[in-house]
């Protein structure tokens, strides 16, 4: 006697779609959240924008992230620092006016972390900066992004692939980044 | 395609609705919380993010005075190291000093100054503000001293070091109140008593271990809780690593750490030290070691403590201590330490003093004698510690309605004290009770205010190096970071009740005072012909943690006529009957608790017990076959129970110990003093008030106990549960494990 699968599974037909459909829906929203909603480029205080300077006006990196050669920390310019040039440079827009208040108020500006480590990892912008890595390598093309975007996953496999395809010494360790 | 009627369709594009929203929200919450990047408004130009900045200053923990060098990052605080420039520890750092950094970020730290809401006791608090707190206390004490009453304000605190002493002296002398006094659990006190009447000498001597060659150590556990634990530990590996090597016997009833590295063990009954140490010294006499005028007096003195005796009363056979009496005067130099254990027996006052006329008579007549005087500190202290009858008199006054007020500067009686001295209804009937802590502890549970102090990394301090050292050295702390709460420095504080109460002292805070009496030390103290002006040395002195100064050789010790006759040997005398109480109890002093704020430092109670290898509890010491017999095993809570008290215990079973005897380690059992402290039981509360024969400090290292089990137990929390060979013969045949019934 043969057993019909179809006749079998058909009181359960409308549970399985409204299960397979709400798992479809599940990986849709999953992944709109992660290319849409990412956080890869967060909402700053300031909208601040690469483009304009390091892009149009060619200002160096390090001009503003003074301690990337000598620190582990690329560092992030004081306010006093866009002070120096903003005293006197466009002044009037509304962007600076916003600058300037924190300024008035001696507070500082409360950036939002575009490339952020878990604290397990001990990073060093100087022993990259100092073996000849462009920013741009793992920042992207900072220089064209109006708003600061994440293009690096910054997660363990990409470090690794780097790290051996450059043969770097001990760049496989595990002591080398989790001290 | 099947009918899809409009029930359907909604219920479909509800799920795929809800099942995309679920989706959404997984996506959103496994993502890390959102970072800030906080930058500087103006960048300082000495300091970049990422890179650490070091700072020289001293150790607060104990009175040691060790040099510490603290890597700080972005303003915090982040790991302590010794300074290999300062000559006390020369770059070593114990355990407790390296766990410094918890005190700091203590969860548990008072924040603000506090005032107390609930009943005595209850450790209830609401916060105030510190002018509130200043303009309170320098009423109370303005109106006291208007009555004429100002004798009976007390201020009890650590023993303060440096020129915060001198500071609290001038004020309380200001104030016209002379009870301005010490308080410390293990203190080397009834030592420093012995040193007064044996030498005429306030401070405690230098021991020399890393020049001696045959060190002999009675109960002492000088590696891990003596005075200055990192400044012995390096002098015995010089000790251990010069050639011929040096020789370390150590007398014990229970073995200790340190003990444990002895060349030779031997297991002497508690309370004999003295009749062996005295023993020692008749045979340096009788074999002609000491010549000196003096002789016959001496040897009068000695002429009762013979072999037979010491044998008798140490339980050791005569074979040994002949052994013993052969090393002591084939090996020169001699060194005899007398450990905080024996010297707090009844009879602990004769043991100091024997071991010190052990090494009088082994070293007045060499070269080098390895006992010497130690050098004038840099900044001259005041020996302010109390014993049993300042707590007496002050039980007393309490009662009379003579104490005003009673302020506790990071001390903590209540833990330290036996209930029999009543410490807790003092505190109950004080008018008024301050505390300066910087962490709620038992005695402030009983504060009226709570005035919280910065901790050593977060404020002034200087040390002298602690007395009974060969350097004359003084270091100055400063502050690492800046203070994390709203807490004020010990020196700031009377500054302002000072100022408050119409008398101002000329400082406007302790920084300055301090830097005024460090122009006296540049102006005293260093040669006119190096022309260095105050703001270079003061300078230099911060950048190296550390000034010191070129000592000639440590002046020899000579001994007072009259204390000859002092010699004594007084049999041990114990509070209860030995029917009803047959065991002896030993409690002694361990690194994990010897100073009152190290049970609050985790990194510290998570580090395993040397001997046992326990964490963050305290245990009850028993002998395996003792415990076989009783039908007790590892981890059963047995009740201890003594003349004056009783706790509840887990038992360890433990060879090094006599089969008549138990042991407990002091420091752990707090019912306060933050999250960390609270676990296991405080054996302080077995003591009596029993002195030590010849001076007032309490006798609390030897009761006499009982034991009876509970039927629960209690799974130590502990490193190690196995025998640690494992039958591997790890030593070449050796050493062999020896069964319990064996024993």
């Amino acid at each position: 006697m043969a057993i019909s699968l179809r006749a079998v599974l058909r009181p359960y037909s409308m549970l399985g779609a409204i299960v397979l459909i709400a798992l479809a829906g599940a990986i849709c929203g999953f992944y709109l959240s992660e290319w849409f909603f990412s956080g890869r480029a967060p909402t700053q205080p300031i909208a601040f924008s690469h483009k304009i300077h390091a892009g149009d006006n060619q200002i160096p990196c390090l001009h503003c992230h003074l301690y990337a050669e000598d620190s582990k920390a690329a560092g992030v310019p004081p306010v006093a620092k866009c002070m120096g040039c903003h005293n006197n440079i466009a002044t009037d827009r509304p962007l600076i006016v916003a600058l300037n208040d924190y300024w008035q108020k001696q507070e500082p500006i409360p950036w939002v972390k575009v490339h952020d480590l878990p604290d397990f990892v001990h990073f060093s912008h100087k022993r990259h900066v100092r073996a000849g890595l462009a920013c741009n390598t793992c920042h992207g093309e900072v220089e064209q992004m109006e708003v600061l975007r994440r293009v690096s996953c910054l997660e363990i496999g990409w470090c690794i692939q780097c790290h051996q395809q450059n043969a770097v010494r001990f760049g496989t360790d595990c002591m080398t980044c989790h001290k | 395609m099947p009918d899809l009627d409009r029930r359907t369709f909604l219920s479909l594009l509800g799920a795929g609705t809800a099942g995309a929203g679920v989706g959404f929200w997984f996506n959103q919450m496994i993502r890390p919380p959102v970072e800030h990047l906080i930058p500087q408004v103006v960048a300082p130009e000495d300091v970049s993010p990422g890179t650490p900045v070091f700072y020289n200053s001293v150790c607060g923990l104990c009175s040691a005075g060790c040099g510490i060098t603290v890597k700080t990052r972005e303003g915090r605080a982040k790991k302590i190291e010794g300074n290999p420039g300062h000559p006390v520890n020369q770059g070593g750092l114990c355990a407790t000093g390296q766990a410094g950094l918890n005190l700091l970020y203590h969860p548990d730290r008072i924040r603000s100054p506090l005032k107390r809401v609930g009943d005595r006791g209850n450790a209830e608090f609401m916060p105030a503000s510190w002018a509130e707190v200043i303009a309170f206390i320098a009423h109370t004490f303005q109106t006291l001293k208007g009555e004429g009453r100002s004798e009976q304000i007390h201020f009890c605190s650590r023993p303060v070091q440096g020129h915060l002493d001198s500071l609290l002296a001038d004020y309380f002398q200001q104030l016209g109140t002379s009870h301005y006094v010490f308080h410390q659990r293990h203190s080397a006190r009834v030592q420093q008593l012995a040193m007064q009447q044996c030498f005429q000498q306030a401070a405690m001597p230098f021991y020399d271990i890393a020049h001696c060659d045959l060190l002999l150590s009675f109960g002492a556990d000088f590696l891990h809780s003596g005075s200055s634990p990192v400044m012995m530990a390096r002098q015995y590996g010089e000790f251990r690593r010069k050639t011929p090597r040096g020789h370390f016997i150590q007398l014990e009833a229970r073995m200790s750490a340190t003990g444990a590295n002895a060349d030779q063990w031997l297991a002497a009954r508690p309370g004999s030290e003295a009749a062996i140490a005295l023993y020692l010294a008749q045979q340096l006499l009788a074999r002609g070691r000491y010549q000196a005028a003096d002789r016959e007096a001496w040897q009068n003195a000695l002429q009762p403590h013979t072999l037979a005796k010491a044998a008798e009363t140490s339980g050791l056979a005569e074979s040994q201590l002949q052994a013993l009496a052969d090393a002591v005067i084939s090996r020169t130099p001699l060194l005899a330490l007398c450990g905080e254990t024996p010297s707090h027996t009844s009879n602990g006052f004769d043991t100091a003093i024997a071991v010190l006329a052990l090494n009088y008579l082994a070293g007045a007549q060499t070269e080098r004698a390895a006992i010497r005087a130690s050098t004038p500190s840099l900044i001259p202290s005041v020996n302010r510690q109390v014993g049993k009858e300042y707590w007496q008199q002050l039980r007393q006054d309490s009662k009379d309605k003579r104490v005003a007020a009673l302020l506790l500067h990071e001390c903590n009686p209540l833990f330290d004290l036996p209930a029999a001295l009543e410490f807790e209804a003092v505190l109950n009937e004080v008018p008024l009770v301050v505390a300066f802590s910087s962490i709620i502890d038992e005695s402030n549970a009983y504060a009226d205010w709570i005035l919280p102090v910065p901790s050593y990394l977060e404020r002034w301090d200087d040390i002298a190096a602690e007395t009974g050292s060969d350097v004359a050295a003084a270091s100055v702390g400063q502050p690492t970071v800046v203070p994390l709460y709203d807490s004020r420095h010990c020196g700031d504080i009377v500054l302002s009740l000072a100022a408050a109460q119409g008398e101002p002292m000329g400082y406007d805070s302790y920084r300055l005072y301090l830097q005024q009496r460090w122009q006296t030390i540049h102006q005293q103290l260093l040669p006119n012909d190096l022309l260095v002006d105050f703001d270079t040395f003061w300078q230099t002195t911060l950048i190296s943690g550390v000034f010191g100064k070129n000592q000639s050789e440590t002046p020899p010790l000579q001994w007072q006529a009259d204390a000859i006759e002092k010699l004594q040997f007084h049999p041990i005398i114990l509070p209860g009957e030995a029917s009803e109480f047959p065991f002896l109890l030993q409690l002694y002093p361990q690194y994990h608790g010897n100073h009152d704020l190290d049970p609050s430092l985790p990194w510290l109670q998570e580090l395993p017990d040397p001997m046992t290898g326990v964490v963050y509890h305290n245990w009850l010491e028993i002998h395996p076959k003792t415990a076989q017999e009783k039908g007790l095993r590892d981890g059963d809570i047995v009740r201890v129970l003594t003349a004056n008290g009783e706790l509840e215990l887990p038992i360890y079973p433990y060879p090094g110990i006599a089969p008549d005897m138990l042991a407990i380690p002091v420091g752990r059992g707090h019912s306060q003093l933050g999250r960390y402290s609270k676990r296991g039981a405080n054996p302080m509360q077995l003591v009596g008030v029993e002195t030590v024969q010849g001076c007032d400090e309490l006798a609390w290292s030897l009761l006499r106990a009982q034991i009876t089990p509970t039927g629960r137990r209690l799974r130590l929390p502990r490193v190690g549960e196995h025998e640690r060979s494992l039958g591997r013969n790890l030593f070449g045949g050796q050493t062999k494990t020896i069964p319990i019934k064996e024993l």
